[in-house]
């Protein structure tokens, strides 16, 4: 462990480490994906069990919140790095009269 | 006069004037800020049902205390949201935030028990032109510019408020704030005031210009009054109007964007703020009796939460000096408290289950389902991802978590943290005992949120969004977090209309520039001609001889006597 390592191991809370000590964990990302993947596997596998009523048919059929989610948030992405391309402008883009280039500390 | 009888705004505006006037010890006023949200809280929880004070003005009856169940629980989030800001505020030592916060509550707090437009118009300003000074309290030339862009719109809507008063005024010579139907010139204006308020699309700029740049506080402060000033004058005057449910479904919408690509994290929450107040407004454009409850217990949810999330955004900023993603990141390690509460916030308004935003969205989208709106229903169920996508993720994953930043700041002041505990207790304990809020709501409530199929329903679409922001992050195709700002349609006024105003002011000038130039030169000839003839050097200037002046003089007698005698 080198020194910067070690200096910020010792910056960390202790609250801290109790709370999140686990995500420093090497598998953390692993741990994290792999129980979210057995989750949304077990959500999935209940429409097939239990049938679920809604308003409208398509809510009955199974999968569909699962689906709809999964591809509405990859469009909600997709759509906005397109937007992204059309919108972006440098920080100072307003000047002076926007906050965004305001580096003032503001602890007011 | 009986105390509970006294308008709920006069304690915040008394305290206000005990601020200016006495209170010289910051402690003092910091317990003064805290005390009256709670006297105030306490009164209008024991509010009963009526219109409980009257004034005189001009000939007209104000209506200072309309108490009924819609306004009585608008009144109690607003008295509660005042004392979690005013508690999360306890270090600040500016008193010119203290008493514009105290005049800015209680204006909102007037403003909803407010029984006619004339008192509402005075309460409605009155919001606009204590919150600028939230703005201003940064001192910054950029805060100076920005409070005038947010000073100049609030205003507006005030003064179309008014004129739409007058209107009705006019033609029907009631000032009464009821329902009223979108069919005439006044409704139409008042609707308008209400629309720039509640920031409807294209009329939503000042919400996302002016909230990143108020103070750490303000920023909470602002969060909670004046949108849901809006959401409660439209229930109170445009329940039930279709073109409302429309006009939610896009606010809900379009901000998902934007949020997602902005890198100032307040700006992403006021973007948040304005597609949340969407689900509000497609709730009231349905108008139905669970519609309605939909919209006031997610308003009382939505402040809690959202404060939350300021809250702890906000303790970032005090504590590092910038809110933007880009510089952010790995605070957990250090600030581990307002993680966990932000975490909380971002669990309750991306709706999971056994926290606030679930027990109180879920009535407006079942009140869109049981009336036959499908294709509104799957606006509000995409939008629900994408309330995920950029409060639920990005908000605590890239200010707490993600890439380490190498910033170790101090975990946020007591006083923040004590704020932000109990504002996260109570978004649990709304989630789980929603009975509580619901209980409290305008009308009777039979509905039950916890319902397998609900359940089921929501963490399938919440976990499946999850896994789609895994893959998308492990793809490498999630917008990354740059130091930029995205143009929106406040371009047109602070970009495109001064270009243009320029361009006409410089072709003004060089048009003044020709004409005067060209009547310079007009009038330099003229001169010349007239020195030609009347100069020094000029004939008339002549020396005439005594002889000639004899002669010339014959001349003319001579003519004269000829007339005269021929």
């Amino acid at each position: 462990m080198n020194d910067n390592n070690k200096k910020l191991k010792e910056t960390t809370n202790p609250v801290g480490s109790i709370l999140f000590g686990w995500l420093d964990h090497r598998h953390s990302t692993r741990i994290i994906i792999g129980t979210l993947s057995v989750s949304c596997f077990v959500l999935l596998l209940v429409d097939f069990v239990y049938h679920r009523h809604g308003h409208f048919m398509i809510e009955e059929v199974p999968g569909f919140f699962a689906l709809y989610g999964f591809l509405m948030f990859s469009l909600i992405i997709l759509g906005a790095t397109t937007l992204r391309y059309f919108v972006k402008r440098r920080e100072d883009y307003y000047g002076t009269k926007a906050v965004d280039s305001d580096m003032t500390e503001n602890k007011k | 006069m009986d105390f509970i009888q006294v308008p709920s705004s006069y304690i915040f505006y008394l305290a206000a004037a005990i601020t200016f006037v006495f209170l010289r010890d910051r402690t003092l006023r910091s317990v003064l800020l805290i005390c009256v949200p709670i006297i105030a809280l306490i009164q209008v929880w024991n509010l009963e049902i009526g219109n409980h004070h009257q004034v005189d003005f001009f000939n007209l009856q104000l209506e200072l205390m309309r108490v009924d169940k819609l306004s009585k629980v608008f009144g109690l989030i607003f008295c509660l949201a005042a004392f979690l800001g005013n508690l999360y505020a306890w270090h600040v030592k500016d008193v010119v935030q203290q008493i514009a916060t105290l005049v800015y509550t209680g204006s909102a707090i007037g403003a909803v028990f407010a029984g006619d437009l004339v008192s509402l118009f005075f309460y409605w300003e009155g919001t606009a032109i204590a919150s600028v000074f939230l703005i201003w309290a940064r001192r910054t030339e950029a805060s100076y510019h920005t409070g005038m862009r947010y000073l100049l719109i609030q205003i507006s809507s005030g003064v179309i408020l008014l004129a739409g008063l007058a209107v009705q005024f006019h033609t029907t010579g009631s000032i009464a704030f009821e329902k009223m139907e979108l069919s005439s010139l006044s409704s139409f204006l008042i609707f308008i005031s209400f629309g720039i308020k509640c920031a409807f699309p294209l009329l939503h700029n000042w919400l996302q210009d002016s909230y990143p740049a108020a103070t750490v506080t303000g920023t909470v402060i602002l969060s909670s009054f004046t949108t849901k000033l809006a959401i409660y004058a439209l229930a109170r005057s445009f329940a039930g109007t279709e073109i409302l449910i429309y006009i939610g479904a896009i606010m809900t919408l379009f901000p998902i964007f934007f949020a997602e690509i902005e890198n100032d994290l307040r700006r992403v929450l006021a973007y948040s703020l304005n597609n949340q107040l969407g689900f509000m407004v497609v709730g009231i454009g349905v108008g139905t009796e669970l519609a309605l409850n939909g919209t006031a217990s997610h308003a009382f949810a939505h402040i809690l939460y959202k404060s939350l999330l300021f809250m702890s955004v906000g303790a970032v900023l005090f504590r590092t000096g910038t809110s933007k993603a880009s510089e952010l990141g790995g605070l957990y390690k250090t600030m581990p408290l307002s993680a966990l509460c932000c975490l909380i916030g971002a669990a309750s308004i991306s709706a999971f289950p056994l926290f606030s935003g679930f027990v109180t969205k879920s009535l407006i989208m079942d009140a869109t389902a049981t009336e036959h709106y499908p294709v509104i229903w799957c606006v509000l169920v995409f939008a629900s991802a994408g309330v995920l996508s950029h409060s639920g993720i990005k908000i605590p994953y890239f200010t707490f978590f993600a890439h380490d930043s190498g910033l170790r700041p101090k975990e946020a002041p007591i006083n923040m943290l004590i704020a932000m505990f109990i504002t996260s207790f109570l978004c649990v304990f709304l989630g789980v005992f929603p009975d509580t809020l619901y209980n409290i709501l305008p009308y009777e409530v039979n509905y039950k949120p916890y319902t397998i199929s609900h359940v089921i329903s929501q963490l399938q679409l919440l976990c499946f969004a999850l896994l789609a922001f895994t893959v998308i992050m492990k793809l490498g195709f999630h917008p990354p977090e740059i130091r930029a700002i995205n143009l929106d349609s406040d371009w047109v006024y602070r970009k495109y209309l001064p270009s243009i105003m320029l361009r006409i002011i410089n072709r003004l000038g060089s048009v003044n520039e020709s004409t005067r130039s060209g009547l310079e030169n007009k009038i330099s000839s003229g001169e010349q001609i007239l020195l030609n003839i009347f100069g020094p050097t000029a004939n008339f200037a002549r020396v005439f001889t005594n002889g000639v002046m004899i002669l010339w003089i014959a001349v003319i007698f001579t003519g004269a006597l000829a007339i005269v005698l021929f």
